[in-house]
């Protein structure tokens, strides 16, 4: 029976050796590698079907080694997830691998478990079953992820300057230390030195959503997570921070998975969109976008666009059937 | 801000003005007794007759009635944090602090009186215990009411528990808290009174509760009506006061949320 242990099981997840001597270390209470695991019963089979090894076969020590070296390094591996709330079953036997520095897009209907996937790879909950590991290759001990919710998030309390240092505050690292690490992220994002010292009730719906992305930034992380960030905007301006994110994912090169139920959205961001099925969700179809980088706003008027879109769209009401 | 105030303020005092001229029409239709019911402008001449002793009342009740409300504040919100703590804490606790409340204040009293003797400690304690549990609700509320949204992204950035209650919990409370300030204010005022009734025994310096309770025993309706309308004021005040304290310094929280 597969079950979460509270261990941080340390083996890659492309591993293809028999693991007889499996090493465990205690989880602290950070996003671990991996986040759930098979019981001890089970990690002496390799986790990965492609790599499967018989126990009568030697293994092939210089094959194993190539395709380790050959493997791409992972944002996200998913292996069989599963989530349940309760006695509903929420997530279905999901697997995908998101590689490092991609940006890869979730669709589908609502209620399909698009947000509870992406709160898994955050860590802030667990998978009933499965293995879903975020940043197993990160060279840091604590892997940064950055989460941008639906709404803003915005403490009411704290002006931008303060919300967007609150990351960093939590890390203990001091005031001025964290400084130049704000200052940074309130250009990147293009707010202005006037809003500054704004409180979030003082700022439109954008500009908030832009202190978000600057509270996720601050930290430089390696994975940023979105979840459906845009979906109270307007259209117009939907569009434009969408532009802004990309411009940002080529200039900092983390990698980023969005959860969206906008297809064009989906079109216009992503390398890949995963198609969700209806609850419980699985992955139904993985499409690649055809688009190159840099992507202009023009590309959505062009016909090779909506010619796109519509296959995506076709591919959730199959998904939904 | 001004135009505001006079909108809010103007039918107020048109309702007031129309509750004395009915108060004084009563009076002279029915040709009340003066130490019955006294007309509002002998309770007026009386209040200025006796207004040195009148403002020495009201500075005692005062400084008993805030002393308790920031008692209460302070125990209140210790309590809260507590509560806030643990869910096993909170429901085994909470029906205890219910008891705060629905304890009649006259019946125990007499035994704070017994307790800790005659004078303004025992008044502070009464005033503390009749506004305590406003405090607890409201700030217990504030403490664990926390959006999710807030609570994921603490968890996220691997917040611990100190700086989840410091950073997070307590601004978050912090509106709750006014709003349990604004009733509990009142209700310091009314506790002060009350203590004052049974423990103010000074005849020298006395506050409110003891000066009402003195004068009408001894026929002077009018200056104890004074007296009454002096509590009636300064119960308002002390609620205007924690108004203002919201709308300035607190304006960043409270805009925002109420």
């Amino acid at each position: 029976m597969l079950q979460v242990t509270p261990w941080r099981l340390s083996i890659h997840p492309y591993n293809s050796f028999p693991i007889p001597a499996c090493s465990f270390e205690p989880i602290a209470d950070d996003l671990g590698k991996v986040l759930a695991t098979e019981d001890l019963g089970t990690t002496t089979e390799p986790l990965h079907p492609a790599t499967r090894t018989s126990s009568s076969d030697p293994p092939d020590y210089f094959h194993l080694l190539f395709v380790i070296a050959m493997s791409p390094s992972l944002a996200i591996h998913a292996t069989s997830v599963e989530l349940r709330y309760g006695k509903e079953l929420v997530l279905r036997n999901v697997n995908c691998q998101i590689p490092s520095g991609s940006f890869v897009s979730i669709l589908g209907p609502s209620g399909c478990g698009k947000t509870s996937l992406l709160r898994l790879a955050a860590g802030l909950q667990r998978p009933t079953n499965g293995q879903l590991s975020v940043l197993s290759d990160s060279s840091t001990r604590h892997p940064q992820v950055g989460f941008i919710f639906q709404d803003p998030t915005l403490l009411p309390w704290r002006n931008v300057v303060d919300n967007i240092r609150l990351p960093l505050e939590l890390s203990g690292v001091a005031k001025k230390a964290s400084a130049l690490d704000v200052d940074r992220v309130i250009a990147m994002v293009g707010l202005h030195n006037e809003d500054r010292k704004k409180f979030p009730h003082m700022l439109s719906g954008g500009m908030q959503m832009r202190v978000s992305l600057a509270r996720a930034l601050v930290k430089q992380p390696e994975l940023l997570l979105f979840d459906e960030p845009f979906a109270a905007l307007d259209d117009l301006l939907r569009q434009r921070l969408n532009e802004e994110i990309l411009r940002l994912w080529q200039q900092e090169k983390w990698s980023a998975w969005f959860v969206t139920h906008n297809v064009n959205e989906a079109a216009f961001l992503s390398q890949r969109v995963l198609v969700m099925t209806d609850r419980p969700g699985t992955v139904h179809a993985d499409i690649k976008v055809p688009f190159p980088y840099p992507r202009r706003p023009e590309l959505r008027a062009t016909p090779e666009f909506a010619e796109f879109t519509g296959r995506l769209h076709a591919s959730l009401q199959e998904a939904a059937a | 801000m001004k135009n505001r105030l006079a909108n809010n303020l103007s039918p107020a005092l048109a309702a007031l003005s129309v509750a004395i001229f009915v108060w004084w029409l009563l009076v002279v239709t029915f040709d009340i007794k003066p130490y019955l019911l006294p007309s509002p402008w002998s309770v007026m001449a009386a209040g200025l007759d006796a207004r040195e002793e009148l403002a020495m009342a009201v500075w005692l009740t005062a400084r008993a009635a805030v002393s308790g409300l920031i008692l209460s504040i302070l125990v209140g919100s210790v309590i809260a944090i507590v509560f806030s703590q643990s869910r096993w804490i909170r429901v085994g606790c909470f029906p205890y602090a219910v008891l705060l409340q629905t304890v009649p204040i006259v019946a125990i009293a007499p035994l704070m009186l017994f307790w800790s003797g005659p004078g303004l400690r025992s008044v502070i304690l009464i005033s503390f215990m009749v506004s305590l549990f406003p405090i607890i609700t409201n700030v217990t509320a504030g403490l664990t009411a926390i959006d999710p949204g807030f609570s994921a992204l603490f968890k996220l950035n691997q917040a611990n528990r100190l700086q989840r209650i410091c950073k997070l919990q307590i601004p978050h409370a912090i509106p709750h808290l006014v709003t349990g300030m604004r009733t509990s204010a009142g209700l310091a005022v009314i506790g002060a009174i009350v203590g004052e009734y049974f423990a103010g025994v000074s005849t020298v310096k006395h506050g409110l509760g003891f000066m009402v309770a003195q004068k009408i025993t001894s026929m002077q309706t009018d200056v104890g009506f004074a007296a009454v309308v002096m509590s009636v004021l300064l119960g308002a005040f002390l609620f205007l006061a924690v108004g203002l304290l919201r709308s300035t310094v607190l304006t960043k929280w409270c805009d925002s949320r109420h």
